[in-house]
């Protein structure tokens, strides 16, 4: 699986939402899924997917599907 | 005394690890903070509840497997090792006794979880109340410690419930090196009755009261996010019906009178909005509640005006500044609020008391908290912003817990 494929099922096992729903510019808090709540359980899934240790700096940055693989960009998670 | 208090404590339920007794416990003696079992362990429990699917039902054991990830244990660690003063090593102090409030289900854990850390041997009595998620965090916390390896760190924790019972308070009191009453004025002096040894001590938090202060203008400026920022003051008042510690119960308008006016009549509908999703969690009761509180006030002249809201689901009545603080203790939760204008910070101090808590804040900038705690040395504990009235933080009720809990041997060679 690649690490597109593995960001994608991440964020819908996580929110429970379908994959198809995980574009780009899905943003933090525009649907009901990734509220405050949802947001702190993919992060925790975010770092169990990829083996990384999010700083609190980037978890609050992490506002898009976009933003997130640019974020994981820097902990060395191509895409 | 040993050998009664033994027995006594044979009486104690262990909720957690599972089967074990209380047997020897108070025998055992402190280790080092952050030993590398014990944070494998706490990480280990914070992975599990992150991906436990009931857990999601609970916002704030969201919240607290969050708060005990496997990085913000690194930067805890990191933190408190930065802050030791030259020559000294920290130890834990030896067997904490923590007493749980009643009205914040996850405090028990941030309170085990921490101990554990600081390197002491643990026991929590938490509330004999069922509780859905005292018992969703002990199952978790069971299947964490039932793995062989983390038994030595499971040996060390032991979480209780017994029925009210002077015999085996008395025993623990008497044998612990440090006690921690949470839950408010009532829970420390009916603990503090029971002696401890001399060279024990209390961490006590008795009952404490917060407010919200916000920036009018800054409230009303064209490219503010109102319905975000009036989400962050319903999350902060809301969960734990507006009864945990740092909920926010009075609003303080800060800014012309004009100006405030103005902020006012446009937060609190929006509130109303966002406090919707805690609606069915409301009792008739707390509507009724809250009417009664609004009108007495009115009756006896604390309130000043009462704002309509609509539904009662948000109620705010305007009060005299000069009653406070007494009249902020006038608190029955479920939104019931107060609201003040503030003309300048000048003006907070002398509405602040002793058990002032913490200021959830929009608007103000922390250079402003900064120059006003130093010029007032207010009666506050913490000022945060907005959103994060209820976030645990190892700084509480003034004090460091993690410094708290451990003590420092002085190596200065030989």
């Amino acid at each position: 699986m690649s690490n597109n494929e593995k960001l994608i099922q991440t964020f819908a096992h996580t929110l429970q939402i379908d994959p198809a729903q995980v574009t780009d510019d899905l943003k933090y808090n525009a649907i009901a899924e990734w509220d405050s709540v949802g947001h702190m359980s993919l992060v925790a899934a975010l770092e169990e997917t990829f083996g990384i240790l999010l700083d609190t700096d980037d978890i609050i940055e992490l506002s898009s599907v976009a933003q997130a693989r640019a974020i994981l960009a820097k902990y060395d998670v191509s895409f | 005394m040993l050998t009664t208090a033994h027995s006594v404590l044979d009486a104690v339920a262990v909720i957690s690890p599972a089967g074990a007794s209380m047997a020897g416990v108070t025998a055992l003696k402190a280790t080092v903070p952050f030993d590398p079992q014990v944070k494998a362990m706490v990480t280990a429990f914070s992975r599990r509840l992150a991906q436990d699917i009931p857990a999601r039902a609970f916002a704030e054991i969201v919240a607290l497997a969050h708060w005990l990830r496997p990085r913000a244990i690194q930067d805890l660690e990191s933190t408190f090792r930065a802050g030791l003063p030259p020559g000294t090593l920290a130890l834990g102090r030896g067997m904490a006794l923590h007493f749980a409030p009643g009205n914040v289900d996850t405090i028990f854990l941030y309170s085990a979880m921490l101990s554990v850390l600081a390197g002491n041997v643990t026991v929590v009595r938490v509330s004999s109340r069922a509780s859905p998620q005292i018992e969703l965090l002990t199952r978790v916390l069971n299947a964490v410690l039932a793995d062989p390896a983390f038994s030595a760190v499971a040996a060390r924790i032991r979480i209780v419930r017994y029925a009210h019972d002077a015999a085996i308070t008395a025993a623990l009191s008497d044998a612990c090196d440090l006690r921690v009453i949470w839950g408010g004025d009532a829970s420390v002096q009916q603990i503090r009755a029971f002696p401890l040894s001399p060279r024990a001590r209390d961490l006590p938090f008795p009952d404490r009261w917060s407010l919200s202060v916000i920036d009018a203008g800054a409230l009303t400026a064209p490219d503010v996010d109102l319905s975000a920022v009036a989400r962050a003051f319903a999350n902060d008042a809301y969960w734990f019906g507006q009864m945990a510690c740092s909920s926010p119960r009075l609003v303080l308008w800060h800014g012309d009178a004009a100006q405030a006016q103005a902020a006012a009549s446009i937060f609190w509908p929006e509130v109303q909005r966002q406090a919707q999703s805690f609606a069915a969690g409301m009792q008739a009761v707390q509507f009724m509640d809250k009417l009664v509180a609004q009108c007495s006030a009115a009756i006896n002249g604390t309130a000043q005006h009462i704002r309509p809201t609509g539904s009662n689901l948000v109620s705010v009545a305007g009060m005299d500044p000069l009653r406070l603080p007494e009249s902020a203790l006038l608190h029955i939760g479920g939104g019931l609020f107060w609201e003040a204008h503030l003309p300048d910070l000048n003006a907070l101090s002398p509405l602040l008391d002793r058990r002032s808590q913490t200021i959830s804040s929009f608007g103000m900038g922390t250079q402003a908290w900064c120059d006003w705690v130093q010029q007032e040395a207010p009666w506050i504990d913490r000022i945060v912003p907005l959103g994060q009235a209820l976030q645990f933080d190892t700084v509480w009720d003034g004090q460091d817990l993690l410094r708290d809990f451990t003590r420092l041997v002085a190596v200065r060679g030989g």
